[in-house]
């Protein structure tokens, strides 16, 4: 049997996999679709997101003035092209995504794997100190660190990261702790590796991949809650998000309801897509789900 | 008792490994009591330069903690083991890669022995990289290609990339032990290496330990439950009862003239492969105990089948009845007097 | 006439687009009170035959082909219903982790007499406790076990109860699949012992899969030795252990390390098992066989009779009967 180039090989099983498991394959067509737009946004937007225009509150679909491309979307009450505005907005929405759940996998593979691995007192305090995170309602203590700290991005970005690894870091413990008994651990150590190579090399590569799939799921639940705080106003006023539109949007709900509404419907897509992808991984990681259906 | 102090390896004193167990209640959640389980209970003994040391006993006697024990991947509670003289709890914290170098391990499941997403290149590079065997790129590929020749594996060049699943058990035990013997241990725990095998490949894998220990002159803890196999590899037998040696001596001997009780009993169950012979199996009663407060006296008295009075207040202690073969059983002490 | 007649069974898993190639052509005859011993190494197909037989394999991955006559009828071809009605009260079968077929928030006891009420969905409550009760003290099991939660039981104690719920009914025919392999010798060597009364006690017919040739030694009358999914000899156990004529019988027993004796070079078998999923053109041995000729590559062997009741699948029969012991 002639074998397959590992790359080729990893993109087939790939490929077989989404193809057996639809939300995937639907996650990750909608996920693909929006990355292009959001890369794309500076090519397609037919106006300047920030530019006004004497058109102001127009439905979708009305033309410019003096020959300007058509509304496509309709325009806010500054007269700003929606459209423009949600190709730049879906940049920023993306990138809070991708940065706060990386953040959040990152702070909790590491302390997961250090409390399940190293196990005794160690664990002890960091498992009470994840309780005490669990515990403590994260929106607010975002809210409380903007209202301090003020509304740049990245700060948001950063908070949000810090505030949801707690999930992550109780998936990577139970596999710590699981691996930890396995032989080839227990081998490792026989031939002389440090804890800490282990670590590195064995116990959180063979463990990353639940973690992999909840960091998906977290990707929209970080885009949720930048679009919650823009639209409490909480954002960074100088960046264009979803959130911040369909705070803007939300007075102007009877007279012109695109302006709320089509952001709204843009957020739950792009939530519903990191899910479906991160549910899709799950499924794949516990076939036993799949088998009952 | 083990020759002149030069040829000693290793030397076990009085090691014990206590697990402390909480029980609580099921009404309130509180730890109504703590109870001790004394998995390995004083065990000492020593080894001299390229002896084989068979360990036998049912499973729950300690064998496999003792393993473990002896090669630090747990800490003993208390008890002393040296290596040529040299403390290796000291050892280990003064330089533990050479104390891994001198002290190695084979594991029960070899199908669980190694990385599951490592390819077997990087299996077998890691660890000589690690202990600096090899000078070379060129030189690590040819230790590499060779163990995996030796293994069983033609071509090896085909094989470099392949993941641990793709191979049999034997082959990766194969693996294993020469990844082992690689560095050139002067003492090695084999725990249960062929129990997860078919039998007939076990076989070769034994002759190849036990020929790798003879010409490395590896002194070795062979931990198993079969007793057959046992005397095959080792030349002396330890035979465990929850955490103590009840018996240890030359293998033949042993095995073929039992003192303890125990040792009796085990011994007689070994079923044969011959439909013909007589056997006069030895039955006790009573399921196996587990080493959880044992009482003060001999912890095979409730299973015995000769106890004497003496047996339910005190621990009998190792006596060398013959040269060489020592037992602690106050029925066959008082005998001997 | 034979309980259990096998008649040219093959059992093919689907794996994937592959297919397994399990078991096949398997024939033998089981006579009432006979105690087969079915040996064989992973992979060799034992224990698939003896699920496969009695249909517990699921249909979805895996197809049966022959015929499996059991008191006359064709086991597979009865439908489920007809099926269910046997298994249990006439089949039953005792699994090597058999304990964990027990529900751990249950008593022992309730979860024997609800096996006992779904056979016998009019026993009165008396008469099915007076059941289990009796069957436990049959296996030598304290009367506490009635009372007792399965984690409570040791290994052994499990393996009792397994048995006891597989006599409750007094069955024809026991198969047992590994079911003292997980055991210390000592405790093996108590249910064997106990086993073999009971055999006497219920003129049972017993079916015994292991890895472990000693087993079938000391407990069994006949033997049927399996290799890579085919029967290579078949016999009287003090036949085949004693003169083996299959090289591999052979090879097979020169593996075990004897307990007294010279210790002779331990002899394995070289090579390994061969892919089961590509049908072989001869021999399934003669990869590994010593004594393989061209025609054993090319050619596939069929048991022929050498004894009373002694049969081996090999070309070389002549050439290798004095290899043996």
């Amino acid at each position: 049997m002639k074998k397959k180039h590992p790359v080729k090989a990893f993109f087939a099983r790939v490929w077989a996999t989404m193809l057996a498991n639809k939300q995937l394959l639907v996650g990750a067509i909608l996920v693909l679709i929006m990355a292009s737009l959001a890369v794309l946004a500076p090519v397609l937007s037919p106006y300047d997101p920030y530019e006004l225009t004497p058109e102001l509150m127009k439905p979708p679909g009305t033309p410019g003035s003096n020959g300007a491309p058509i509304h496509w979307l309709g325009t806010d009450k500054l007269g700003r092209d929606i459209l423009s505005q949600m190709l730049w907005g879906s940049q920023t929405s993306l990138r809070i995504g991708f940065i706060a759940a990386s953040i959040a996998a990152l702070v909790g593979t590491l302390i997961g794997g250090i409390a399940g691995y190293f196990g005794g007192r160690v664990d002890k305090v960091i498992v009470e100190f994840i309780n005490i995170f669990v515990m403590t309602p994260s929106f607010f203590l975002i809210l409380i660190i903007v209202a301090m700290f003020g509304s740049r991005m990245i700060y948001v970005m950063i908070v949000i990261g810090l505030t949801s690894w707690p999930g992550n870091a109780r998936l990577m413990r139970a596999q710590a702790i699981s691996l930890r008994n396995r032989t080839f651990i227990k081998s490792c150590q026989a031939m002389g590796e440090s804890k800490l190579s282990i670590m590195f090399r064995h116990i959180i590569p063979n463990g990353i991949f639940p973690i992999v799939a909840n960091t998906t799921m977290q990707i929209s639940g970080a885009i949720l809650t930048e679009a919650g705080l823009s639209f409490l106003g909480l954002g960074d006023p100088n960046i264009i998000s979803w959130g911040q539109m369909i705070s803007s949007g939300k007075s102007l709900l009877t007279k012109a309801p695109w302006v709320a509404i089509v952001p709204g419907l843009a957020v739950v897509l792009n939530v519903l897509a990191f899910f479906l992808i991160g549910d899709g991984l799950n499924r794949v990681i516990a076939p036993k789900m799949n088998a009952n259906k | 008792m083990a020759g002149t102090e030069n040829s000693v390896v290793l030397e076990v004193k009085d090691v014990k490994q206590w697990y402390s167990q909480r029980l609580t209640s099921k009404k309130n959640g509180k730890t109504v009591h703590k109870q001790t389980v004394k998995a390995v209970d004083g065990v000492s003994f020593s080894l001299k330069k390229g002896e084989i040391l068979g360990v036998i006993g049912e499973s729950g006697c300690g064998k496999s903690t003792l393993g473990r024990v002896l090669v630090h991947l747990e800490d003993c509670t208390s008890g002393e083991i040296r290596l040529f003289g040299e403390n290796t709890s000291e050892m280990l914290k003064k330089d533990p890669l050479r104390f891994r170098r001198t002290c190695q391990m084979v594991f029960q499941n070899p199908f669980d022995t190694f990385d599951p997403r490592h390819t077997l290149k990087r299996i077998l590079e890691d660890p000589m990289r690690l202990h600096k065997i090899g000078s070379s790129d060129a030189e690590r590929m040819r230790i590499i290609l060779d163990i995996l020749e030796q293994s069983g594996l033609h071509p090896a060049e085909d094989y470099i990339d392949r993941h641990p699943h793709e191979l049999s058990g034997g082959q990766l035990q194969r693996i294993s032990i020469l990844r082992s013997m690689l560095l050139n241990p002067s003492f090695m725990v084999a725990d249960e290496p062929v129990s997860m095998l078919d039998v007939s490949i076990r076989a070769d894998i034994i002759s190849m330990l036990v020929k790798l220990a003879k010409e490395k002159q590896t002194a070795m803890v062979f931990i198993s439950h079969d007793i057959a196999t046992t005397r095959y590899i080792s030349d002396r037998v330890a035979v465990m009862y929850l955490g103590r040696i009840v018996e240890m001596g030359e293998t033949d001997e042993v095995l073929h003239n039992p003192l303890h009780p125990y040792t009796k009993v085990l011994i007689s169950n070994c079923a044969s492969l011959d439909p013909n012979e007589v056997r006069n199996v030895i039955e006790v009663s009573g399921e196996p105990p587990t080493p959880i407060d044992n009482g003060p006296g001999c912890y095979f008295e409730p299973r015995c089948y000769c106890p004497i009075e003496k047996c339910k207040s005190e621990y009998p202690g190792l006596v060398e009845v013959t040269p060489g073969h020592w037992v602690t059983c106050h029925c066959v002490q008082a005998a001997d007097k | 006439m034979s309980l259990l007649d096998i008649k040219h069974v093959d059992i093919t898993y689907h794996v994937g687009k592959k297919d397994v190639y399990a078991v096949q052509d398997a024939n033998m005859s089981i006579e009432p009170q006979d105690a087969l011993g079915i040996v064989g190494e992973s992979g060799s197909g034992k224990s698939t035959l003896a699920m496969g037989m009695l249909r517990l394999l699921s249909e979805r991955i895996c197809t049966i082909d022959g015929e499996v006559i059991f008191d006359g009828k064709d086991l597979l071809k009865l439908s489920d219903e007809e099926l269910r009605k046997i298994r249990w009260t006439e089949i039953s079968v005792v699994f090597q982790k058999s304990m964990n077929a027990l529900s751990p928030v249950h008593r022992v006891g309730k979860q024997m007499e609800d096996v006992y009420r779904i056979h016998r969905p009019n026993a009165s409550k008396e008469e099915i406790r007076s059941r289990v009760i009796e069957m436990l003290k049959v296996v030598n099991l304290p009367s506490r076990v009635y009372t007792s939660f399965p984690h409570e039981l040791s290994g052994g104690m499990m393996q009792r109860v397994s048995i006891a719920l597989s006599l409750l009914f007094n069955p024809k025919l026991l198969v047992l699949d590994e079911a003292t392999t997980a055991l210390d010798v000592v405790t093996q060597g108590q249910i064997l012992k106990e086993i073999m009364a009971l055999q006497e006690q219920f003129r049972l017919t017993r079916v015994m899969i292991t890895h472990d040739v000693s087993v079938v030694a000391s407990t069994c009358n006949k033997i049927a030795v399996m290799y890579a999914g085919r029967m290579l000899e078949t016999g009287y156990v003090k036949d085949v252990l004693v003169h083996p004529k299959h090289p591999y019988t052979q090879g097979l027993l020169k593996s075990f390390p004897s307990f007294n004796g010279e210790k002779e070079e331990l002899r394995g078998i070289p090579g390994a098992l061969p892919d089961l999923s590509v049908k072989p053109t001869g021999c399934v041995f003669a990869p590994r066989c010593p004594y393989a000729t061209e025609q054993c590559r090319t050619s596939l062997p069929t048991l022929q009779t050498v004894g009373n009741q002694w049969q081996a699948a090999c070309h070389q029969l002549g050439g290798v009967s004095n290899g043996g012991n």
